[in-house]
């Protein structure tokens, strides 16, 4: 066995406490390394003086008034938690209201919008001329609002505006 | 791991058994007081970081998975505790223009390591905490896990986050560095043991 050896050998038979015949003989003929494994020793024997500090008293008062500190604190975190989650609803519900607005029928379309749709402005006048107003888009439609609600979407101006021209 | 009837208190008290916990707390109070002592050098302080290892486990039962013994790791939020804790005094004291080394060095009663061959029982463990004092950080957390907590060479490595070797390496210098810092009083121990 190498004196590089020794140190090795002396921690592994420290921690294991198992016996190591090639150590020992090699301890026999070697002068420093067994000087080396004397002050080892030693050094185990003085670290056993020191004695462990034992909590003082009322450790356990105190420590046990900060873990209730702490159970109010994760409490209180979960509230919060629940808090903000509430408010992070907020601009997902207005972005809801959003879309469900672009989603409502749209205001029933002008008369004028109709009729540039679907007639020429000379057929509008030979339409009007013969009380034909049943077969404007718009009468049909104002004919199918049968809801107040509905009615109350109609633009009132526009209502006038057509009643006006079919006079 | 299961095992490890720590484990399993552990594992239950993450279920939600707060008794649990407190028979933990019960099981390792002294132990963890102990470590944190020699760790931090002040009784008051020591207990204040051993209070707040507590309530560190106490928080981390939302994460925690049996990926080792408990009480490593126990003592791995110990260990990291304890070293922040000396980290940020020594930056405290550095700030303030303390030499550390030669604060420690004197102790706290302010004199020179004595040189005397036989010393009495109390004298010399205040010359062997003194000794411990003086180890850097890292030094000092390694040779207290293997040599007062009993963790075997992996648990401390694992402890203080470190390869085998390197635990290895930390114990072999702090040893050295102690044997040296005591060499007076080995010899009157090992005088006094042959005498007897």
């Amino acid at each position: 066995m190498l004196c590089e050896e020794t140190q090795e050998r002396l921690a592994q038979r420290r921690v294991s406490g198992a016996s190591d015949a090639v150590l020992d003989a090699h301890l026999k003929q070697c002068a420093r390394c067994e000087q080396r494994a004397a002050s080892e020793a030693a050094l185990d024997r003085l670290l056993l003086l020191d004695s462990p500090h034992t909590p003082g008293p009322g450790f356990d008062t105190r420590f046990f008034a900060r873990l209730d500190a702490e159970r109010g604190k994760q409490r209180r975190g979960r509230v919060w938690g629940m808090h903000w989650a509430g408010w992070a609803l907020v601009p997902i519900a207005a972005g809801v209201a959003l879309v469900l607005m672009r989603a409502q029928p749209q205001k029933p379309a002008t008369q004028d919008e109709l009729l540039a749709a679907e007639l020429e402005p000379d057929d509008v006048d030979l339409v009007l001329e013969l009380e034909l107003v049943e077969d404007l888009p718009v009468i049909q439609q104002l004919d199918e609002l049968e809801a107040f609600e509905l009615l109350e979407a109609v633009d009132q101006a526009e209502l006038d505006k057509l009643a006006a021209e079919t006079k | 791991m299961n095992a490890d009837p720590d484990v399993e208190l552990m594992l239950t008290f993450c279920k939600g058994r707060e008794d649990a916990f407190v028979e933990l707390y019960r099981r390792y109070r002294d132990r963890i007081v102990a470590f944190c002592r020699r760790i931090v050098g002040s009784d008051a302080q020591a207990e204040e970081a051993a209070q707040e290892v507590f309530l560190k486990l106490y928080r981390a039962r939302e994460g925690y998975e049996a990926r080792s013994r408990f009480s490593t790791f126990l003592y791995r939020i110990a260990a990291n505790h304890c070293l922040n804790v000396q980290a940020r005094v020594e930056h405290k004291l550095t700030q303030r223009g303390v030499d550390i080394d030669a604060r420690i060095a004197t102790g706290p009663s302010g004199s020179a390591p004595a040189q005397h061959a036989q010393l009495e029982q109390d004298e010399l463990r205040s010359e062997l905490q003194r000794a411990l004092a003086t180890l850097p950080d890292r030094q000092r957390t390694a040779l207290v896990l293997v040599h007062y907590e009993g963790l075997s060479y992996e648990e401390a490595a694992q402890a203080i986050d470190v390869t085998e070797s390197a635990l290895k390496s930390l114990i072999h210098r702090a040893r050295t560095a102690m044997m040296e810092q005591l060499e007076p009083w080995l010899l009157a121990n090992e005088g006094a043991r042959h005498a007897v």
